[in-house]
This record gives structure tokens, C-alpha cells and sequence, in this order.
């Protein structure tokens, strides 16, 4: 359950923006997580809705966006997304991560007066 | 309705904590290691063993992380070594902050190494950094050799994986090679050791490369 933990983060990070654009309301934010990381989506966007109750950031629709594993080859040179962490272009095993681990708050949709 | 920029990587609180660890372990040149597994794993015989075979030669200090009880800080302590509890209170992973807090209780400007025990879970403690150099991995055959592509986090992101329990091998369908090769696939560089803290077979290999990281910390702090 670190979901609860991230999404207390969530809270704090959108309470900011709230309050730093005079109290508005927000509408959605976009998070960003990649694959490498092992987040799930619907329990994190549970443990928003109990840790935004009564804050600037309650009500806010979290959206997703998956970022998919990108890794680059060693021997190659190749670079994408690989399976099982074999190399796409000469079948190697063992890769270095270059994408997919991203956790992050993109942007917040806020609501005009 | 418009858009705001915001970029913040959710981490980014835990983070700072932990690059302020990281400077104060840096400043001391403390070597810190944070040790993960699944509860059972045998993290804390292994610790045991490890402060056994160093405590004559080097100044060492443990953090024990559980949900709850003091039980390993107890067991640690009859060891003769400096060691304070973390009890979670539920949370199941040990995070910046709460190391952060037990700081002031470590007089680290004497501390060549300090292990940091963290909670029994392969999930949630790969994402939180506590400022250590290095995250250890602890993997026991009777687990199975499936956990390296079951929980990868956990695996890609540790300097070194140990594999533990090696004396029951016989009696489990444990692939080494299997575990090693899985474990790699994202984390090229990572180090295996396969042993057993219970019978001491292969501890000379993993007490090795930890003094080989004591003596390069000693001599580079960071």
C-alpha cells in the first residue's frame, strides 16, 4: 500500500496549486507512470479520494498516462521497447532501462472564474 | 479551464530527505546499505552473521524497520552494536523521513557502515529512496526463482542480489541461473552472491565486496 503514501504527495502537490492560483478549483491532473514502476492505478486513485476529502484537491480527477519501458542495448547499440529484457536488435540479455520508470504529477487542469 | 505546468516527480519530498541522508552519510564517509526482502527472507540472520564477522574491525550501527515489535532489535543488539528501532505502524516500507528522525541517535561521525533493515515486502521499499549508497537484495530459494520477474523493481534497482538459504537448494526445484539471469535483466551491473547465513557457506564472497564498499567510501565519502 504505498499508493497511500503517493497519493497524500498528490494532495500536497495540487493543494499548491490550488492555492497558488487563488483558490480555484481543479478539474483533472495528469500523472504520468511508467511501467517499471509498480503503482496501481486504481488503488492509488482510491487512496487520493480518502487523502483529498476536505482539501483544495478533493474532487480532482486523476487521469493516466502510461509511459512504456524503454531500454537500450549494450552490444548494439539498439534502443525501444524490448520483451523480457532481451535485446530487440541482436537478442541479447540484459539491457539498461532508459524509460519507465517515471512517477510524476504532468499538469492540472484548473477551472476559470 | 487552462492548463498548469506542474513536472514534480511524486517522489520529490522523499527525495530531498534522502539526498540530506545522503549528504550526512557523504560527510561522515559512512557506508549505508539498505537491505530488502520478503518477511522470512533471513535478513536478520544474515545481518547477524555479517556484524559477527566485522564487528572487531569496523565501527557499525543498525536501523531495524518493522510494522511492528522491537524482536530483531533486540536480536541485533545482543551483537554488541549500536542498533535503533523503526516501527512503522503500519506503513509497510521504511521512507526518508522516518531514517531522517533516528539520525540523531547515531553518533555517524563514527560509523563506518550502517545497515538499514528495511520492512518485509518486495513491493513497496524499491521506490523509496533513503539516501543509502546501496540497495542489497535478499532472495531465499524457498521463495522460488520466479520473484526476480514477479516483483523486478525490487531487483532492477539494487547494487547487489544475495541469494540465501542455498543449504536447502536440495530439496526445492530452485533455478540459480534462472533467478541470476531475471534478476539481470534490467540491472546489468548487479552482483550476486549465493549463500547461506544459517551454515556460513558463501558468506566470504558477500563479506568481501562489503569491505571492498567500506574501503571506497572511506576513501570518497559520496
Amino acid at each position: 500500500m504505498h499508493e497511500l503514501a503517493l497519493a497524500s504527495e498528490i494532495v500536497r502537490l495540487l493543494t499548491d496549486v490550488a492555492r497558488g492560483n487563488g483558490n480555484c478549483r481543479l478539474q483533472s491532473a495528469l500523472i504520468e507512470l511508467g511501467e517499471l514502476t509498480q503503482i496501481e492505478p486504481e488503488t492509488l486513485r482510491f487512496g487520493f479520494e480518502v487523502a483529498s476529502k476536505d482539501t483544495p484537491a478533493q474532487g480532482c480527477q486523476l487521469v493516466y498516462k502510461r509511459v512504456p519501458i524503454t531500454a537500450r542495448c549494450r552490444q548494439c547499440g539498439w534502443q525501444g521497447e524490448p520483451t523480457d529484457g532481451i535485446c530487440g536488435g541482436c537478442q541479447a540479455p540484459g539491457l539498461d532501462v532508459v524509460g519507465g520508470r517515471e512517477m510524476r504529477l504532468v499538469s492540472v487542469d484548473i477551472e476559470d472564474d | 479551464m487552462h492548463e498548469i505546468d506542474v513536472e514534480t516527480d511524486l517522489l520529490a519530498n522523499n527525495n530531498a530527505v534522502a539526498q540530506h541522508n545522503r549528504d550526512h552519510f557523504a560527510a561522515s564517509h559512512t557506508y549505508v546499505i539498505n537491505m530488502m526482502s520478503s518477511p522470512g527472507a533471513g535478513k536478520t540472520t544474515l545481518l547477524e552473521r555479517t556484524i559477527d564477522a566485522l564487528v572487531g574491525k569496523y565501527k557499525l550501527g543498525v536501523i531495524e524497520g518493522d510494522v511492528q515489535t522491537d524482536l530483531d532489535a533486540r536480536r541485533i543488539g545482543k551483537h554488541h552494536v549500536p542498533v535503533v528501532q523503526i516501527n512503522t505502524g503500519g506503513a509497510c516500507h521504511l521512507d526518508a523521513r522516518l531514517v531522517h528522525r533516528e539520525l540523531d541517535r547515531f553518533d555517524t561521525s563514527q560509523l563506518d557502515l550502517l545497515i538499514i533493515e528495511n520492512v518485509g515486502n518486495l513491493v513497496c521499499p524499491a521506490e523509496f529512496d533513503l539516501g543509502e549508497h546501496d540497495k542489497i537484495m535478499l532472495l531465499s530459494v524457498a521463495e522460488g526463482d520466479d520473484k526476480p520477474r514477479k516483483y523486478p523493481v525490487m531487483f532492477h534497482s539494487s547494487r547487489a542480489l544475495i541469494i540465501n538459504k542455498i543449504d536447502l537448494l536440495e530439496h526445492t526445484n530452485f533455478d540459480m541461473d534462472k533467478a541470476e539471469r531475471d534478476a539481470r535483466a534490467y540491472n546489468l551491473d548487479l552482483s550476486v552472491f549465493r549463500l547461506s547465513a544459517r551454515t556460513g557457506a558463501g558468506m566470504d564472497g558477500w563479506l568481501a565486496w562489503l569491505e571492498s564498499r567500506i574501503a571506497l567510501t572511506k576513501a570518497h565519502g559520496g
